[in-house]
């Protein structure tokens, strides 16, 4: 008899706690919450103008760097080319001179 | 707007049970919606959309909390400097409960925390959002079927975990 009631006033309580939250009112969200959803917003619209630009730019500088360090490296190339074939061959003006007479 | 907002809230301080990750939630779903307004199928109500986007960042946030604590379990059993144990968040109590059920609804809220994502999810928007079965179905885009059968299985798992906690408190 007592195990009965008891258990009929678990089922009580547990249906109670089940429906404890009836007739609750919904959670206020903090009053300054608005504010911080439009900073948010407009933080996530400039930083999408701003952003954009910068890595562009970012992207440009490296493309010149790059191009000019080539260039460089080209040219100094074909300098050490020339100042190599120039010392290996003094006389290729002369030989090349000396051809000439043949005509 | 505002209503929106307090739909938002609710469903995020109910799901995730802490205030400051409700308050973030709420922030990152109205970033979302901006973001992707133009991109919105009107197949859905806007409602339906925004309650979506909510869950789906609950359930994130959740996700991530879970890893956290699996990955540094015993950093978060002890305290380091007091070697104190640290419980998570013991006693939630919602903002919205009437004064006379504060008590039980703590004992929910517990129960609340272990129940599986999908069970949480149908349990937090019948009873706390107070959502009809159709509105579930959509959020979650599942059968209404299959959203009866999740709160019913809610249900009794809850049952299940507050029968123990009745022994305790009866002692």
């Amino acid at each position: 008899m007592i195990t009965m009631e008891n258990s009929a006033n678990k089922n009580r309580w547990i249906e109670e706690v089940l429906n404890s939250t009836k007739g609750m009112s919904r959670a206020q969200p903090p009053a300054d919450i608005m504010e911080k959803i439009n900073l948010k917003i407009r933080n996530h619209s400039v930083g999408n103008t701003i952003a954009f630009p910068v890595k562009q730019w970012i992207a440009a500088a490296i493309l010149l760097v790059l191009v000019n360090a080539g260039s460089v490296i080209y040219f100094a190339a074909e300098n050490s080319k020339a100042k190599h074939e120039n010392i290996s061959n003094p006389f290729a003006t002369e030989i090349q001179s000396a051809s000439t007479y043949n005509y | 707007m505002e209503e929106h907002q307090q739909k938002v809230f609710n469903t995020a301080i109910s799901m995730v049970q802490d205030h400051g990750a409700a308050e973030d939630i709420a922030q990152d779903v109205f970033v979302t919606v901006f973001k992707s307004v133009l991109s919105f199928n009107e197949k859905s109500s806007i409602s339906t959309w925004i309650y979506r986007i909510t869950v789906n960042k609950c359930l994130d946030h959740l996700r991530a909390k879970n890893r956290q604590k699996r990955q540094g379990f015993f950093n978060m059993l002890f305290h380091s400097d007091s070697g104190e144990m640290a419980y998570d968040q013991p006693n939630f109590e919602h903002p919205g409960i009437q004064l006379e059920r504060k008590e039980k609804a703590k004992y929910l809220f517990e129960a609340i925390e272990t129940l599986p994502e999908n069970q949480k999810t149908v349990f937090v928007l019948s009873y706390m959002e107070e959502l009809p079965q159709k509105d579930i179905a959509e959020i979650m885009n599942i059968s209404v079927k299959a959203v009866e059968s999740l709160l019913q299985r809610a249900k009794n798992n809850l049952r299940k975990k507050l029968g123990p906690i009745y022994e305790k408190e009866k002692r």
